[in-house]
């Protein structure tokens, strides 16, 4: 399959620290890769320099076979969309005004009601609370509404930042439930998970992330083949 | 130990600053001169009090010029109502402006940043009106209605330090080395405060105030603490200004003297411990420059403070470090180019 | 009861020029946690570009209104190319940004005072005539006022909520790095904000001159009740400085009916300092929402 973000010697950081090195990464268009390893290491400083939040200090990201923008507006506006670690939601609008929000730089307004129904329809709760304040919600749904804000970008790729943190077990289950729905539809997905047992099922290709750098790849079979070297970076 | 060197440090440097001050006299006997490096000693002595609150303590005050004005005042209003000497009214003014200082900082040191800066603000600006808008005589002399506070023009003419009777075409010089003491007192007091364990606490909390609030220290008493005594060597500085110049009206207030002094502090380097003195003193410049080019000094020192925090954030003192970094790294890198070649 | 509604039309009067004066400052502190210190400024310029193109180039009354708001929203605008753009993402922007503005201020106050000099003028923009109802004077000055400053303030409030740049800059106040990820380009949004609050402030310098007069600082005052409405209100919190400035415009009104003029403001700022010892984040403004 085609690759439909290219990621050559990839250096990133914060001010003067830096924390990603020479990342190579190719992400399989119309699949589910994830993105695992111990806190810490780098994995949602990579999304946040892939989706141009922070800055990219060296190396080459194509994406759709062309180089990408500097900055976040540009990134997202080519449909490179992140859904961010804390949701990071506008906690002064409504459920629906943060869903809308999603489709700011979309083109097609024609299609933005059914993206709308598909959200609804995948996180049912969200139609329920439709005109609540986002800030009054509780943290499942919040994640919930960061998803389904990055599904109405209806961008060609969607990065998800640790979608189980900080939440109950059930409420992960439910999350995971949703994002296995986005993977059998042919979604292109990058996700962050500290926990590869979690995203075992919904993922094809796994890279594992160690103090900056890319320290393992793999298929699913490769996943199940290598839990001992899993073990020793993840403490499991 | 660490903090003890640098003191010391810090502390040799201000006798060796203050012994060519004290010597300036003896080479420029100019009136016109011995007055502009008095004025410059009385706003680097300002200078360096707000930059002790606003660089190191962090409390963004607007309200620098009030406590100078309350020093000015108590030595104008003692003067002129009951003769008071300035010797004796210095101090009290600068006890009566560290008073005033405690009540506003308890008023409003607890809020955040921004309102600190606004509210200090709006402060001396109500100050400046309700005096300037005073029209009821208090005293009335030689058919001259003189306010309480001394209304639109202030107090002046009231007893000098006495210098002019006891040196007589030389008191300027006598002023001089008064205006030194107290630039001596307030230098002294800012390094110990930067230095000492007031400093390393607002270090403390400028690193991270939910560490430090953990730890059991209560930002806005630190804040407080350093808004009194700020407080008390500005009041102090407007006490002396008022003795020299004999003055104290309403114009201390205006918004042009804050931001002059305000851009000596951000032209020296905001949280160096010297830089306001060098700021002063390149301000005073300036301005002199700018009375040639024809009055023009507001215009100059709103562009240059522009100019600094745009292109120098960090003043002289940061920029003639980064240039010395730059320069030992090119050195450096020249040295290891060289290594290569051989 | 006369005097009650005598001082309810001043109060208003004042209330709507300060809400003109004060909303624009709100805006800009609540989308890019900015204190514009020359926000007084552009009041001042509006009310004198506004004199200058009527008296000088002779335009009509109408034209020669809109010129001066249109000079205050170029004046924002080129603070943000030339200043703001380049500071945005220092760490102690909100500090620095306001040492910044105030060297702005007295560059253009020193400027402005070199063109027209210290003695204040008329400002050419009145209207004629008054109205009586029941023993209450009305003059037709303040009701074109009220009726100005409304219309603006609307006017916001609408672009604010029901267009797409409207939405743009409330995304941003919200949530900045999250409104990028929209797709939202907060540079441009920035560049709108200061625009925005340039034309408003404008207007209300063009309003405010007509009622007291022209002079270089009379951009001072007004500044000063919109910090102390906006710090009232809660920063950032451009609603809560709308009615924030009605009531105290109403408040000063009485005050100085009963008191004295003199005492119409500190009167004020006393209230204000006692109501942020109970609510340290203002009246409308949440503690969370403030940037420390």
């Amino acid at each position: 399959m085609a690759s439909i973000l290219s990621i050559q010697g990839l250096c990133s950081g914060y001010r003067n620290q830096q924390v990603l090195t020479d990342i190579d990464l190719e992400i399989e268009e119309g699949s589910v890769t994830a993105l695992i390893g111990p806190n810490g290491h780098g994995k949602s400083t990579l999304l946040k320099t892939l989706s141009g939040l922070i800055p990219t200090w060296k190396g080459d990201t194509q994406f759709l076979g062309k180089a990408l923008g500097n900055n976040a507006p540009d990134r997202a506006r080519a449909g490179l969309i992140l859904v961010p670690q804390g949701d990071q939601l506008f906690g002064g609008m409504t459920v629906e005004e943060n869903l809308m929000m999603g489709t700011f730089a979309r083109k097609d307004r024609d299609a933005v009601q059914d993206s709308l129904e598909t959200v609804f329809t995948l996180f049912p709760r969200l139609k329920e609370r439709r005109g609540q304040r986002a800030e009054s919600l509780s943290g499942g749904e919040r994640r919930m509404v960061g998803i389904g804000r990055g599904m109405m970008a209806n961008g060609k790729m969607m990065m998800i930042d640790e979608p189980s943190l900080g939440l109950a077990p059930l409420i992960i289950e439910q999350i995971y439930e949703a994002l296995g729905h986005l993977a059998n539809q042919d979604r292109s997905i990058l996700v962050v998970e500290e926990n590869p047992s979690r995203v075992a099922n919904v993922a094809s290709a796994f890279h594992l992330m160690d103090g900056g750098r890319i320290a393992w790849s793999g298929n699913t079979n490769d996943l199940a083949n290598s839990s001992d070297l899993l073990k020793t970076y993840l403490g499991g | 130990m660490n903090g003890n060197t640098a003191l010391y440090r810090h502390l040799t440097a201000l006798v060796a600053v203050l012994a060519v001050i004290a010597i300036l006299p003896v080479f420029i006997t100019q009136r016109y001169f011995l007055g502009e490096i008095i004025l410059f000693m009385i706003w680097a002595s300002v200078a360096t009090q707000w930059n002790v609150l606003l660089g190191h303590a962090g409390v963004f005050s607007l309200g620098q010029m009030l406590f100078f004005a309350i020093g000015a005042y108590a030595v104008g209003m003692m003067g002129t109502y009951f003769d008071v000497s300035p010797w004796l009214a210095m101090p009290i003014g600068a006890i009566v402006a560290a008073s005033a200082a405690l009540v506003i900082g308890l008023a409003c040191l607890r809020l955040e940043t921004a309102y600190v800066a606004l509210l200090t603000f709006a402060i001396v600006f109500m100050v400046s009106t309700l005096i300037r808008t005073d029209a009821e005589c208090f005293i009335t002399k030689g058919g001259l209605c003189t306010p309480l506070f001394g209304g639109g023009n202030g107090f002046s003419g009231f007893d000098d330090l006495g210098f002019r009777k006891l040196l007589k075409g030389q008191w300027v010089v006598g002023n001089y080395f008064v205006v030194l003491g107290v630039l001596a007192l307030s230098l002294l007091a800012s390094i110990c405060v930067i230095h000492g364990r007031l400093g390393l606490a607002f270090r403390a909390l400028g690193d991270s105030r939910i560490y430090a609030a953990a730890r059991g220290m209560n930002r806005t008493r630190f804040h407080i603490i350093a808004f009194v005594i700020t407080a008390f060597f500005t009041g102090l500085t407007g006490a002396v200004y008022a003795a020299h110049f004999r003055f104290a009206g309403p114009s201390l207030f205006e918004f042009p003297t804050l931001v002059f002094i305000l851009a000596m502090i951000v032209i020296g380097g905001l949280k160096s411990t010297w830089g306001p003195i060098f700021g002063a003193a390149l301000m005073m410049v300036l301005v002199e420059f700018a009375k040639e080019m024809g009055d023009v000094q507001n215009t100059l020192i709103g562009f240059v403070l522009v100019v600094f925090v745009l292109i120098f954030p960090k003043g002289l003192a940061g920029a003639t470090s980064q240039l010395a970094q730059r320069i030992s790294r090119q050195r450096s890198r020249k040295a290891s180019d060289t290594a290569r070649a051989i | 009861m006369d005097a009650i509604l005598q001082i309810l039309v001043t109060g208003l009067t004042l209330g709507s020029m300060y809400a003109l004066a004060s909303v624009g400052l709100a805006l800009t502190y609540g989308t890019m946690g900015m204190f514009n210190m020359a926000h007084g400024l552009f009041m001042t310029i509006g009310a004198y570009v506004c004199y200058s193109a009527f008296i000088v180039f002779g335009m009509p009354l109408s034209f020669a209104v809109l010129i001066g708001i249109a000079a205050g929203g170029v004046v924002g605008m080129a603070m943000h190319l030339l200043i703001v753009k380049f500071m945005l993402h220092r760490a102690d922007f909100q500090t620095t940004i306001m040492v910044a503005t105030a060297g702005v201020a007295i560059l253009l106050q020193d400027l402005i005072l070199k063109q027209y000099g210290a003695y204040p003028f008329k400002q050419p923009a009145q209207i004629e005539g008054q109205l009586t109802v029941a023993s209450v004077v009305v003059t037709y000055q303040s009701i074109a006022i009220m009726t100005f400053a409304a219309a603006l303030i609307g006017l916001m409030a609408w672009l604010l909520t029901n267009t797409r740049f409207g939405l743009a800059i409330r995304a941003t106040a919200m949530n900045q790095d999250a409104a990028e990820l929209m797709g939202v380009k907060t540079e441009q949004t920035y560049l709108q904000v200061l625009l925005i609050a340039g034309v408003l402030a404008a207007a209300a310098g063009i309003l405010i001159s007509s009622l007291a007069s022209l002079s270089p600082d009379m951009g001072t005052n007004p500044l000063i009740r919109a910090f102390v409405i906006c710090v009232v209100a809660g920063l950032g919190s451009v609603t809560g400085a709308g009615i924030t400035a009605i009531v105290l415009g109403v408040m000063e009104a009485a005050i100085g009916y009963y008191i004295g003029v003199r005492f119409g403001f500190p009167t004020m700022l006393g209230l204000v300092i006692l109501v942020l010892i109970f609510k340290p984040a203002g009246l409308f403004g949440k503690q969370g929402v403030v940037r420390a």
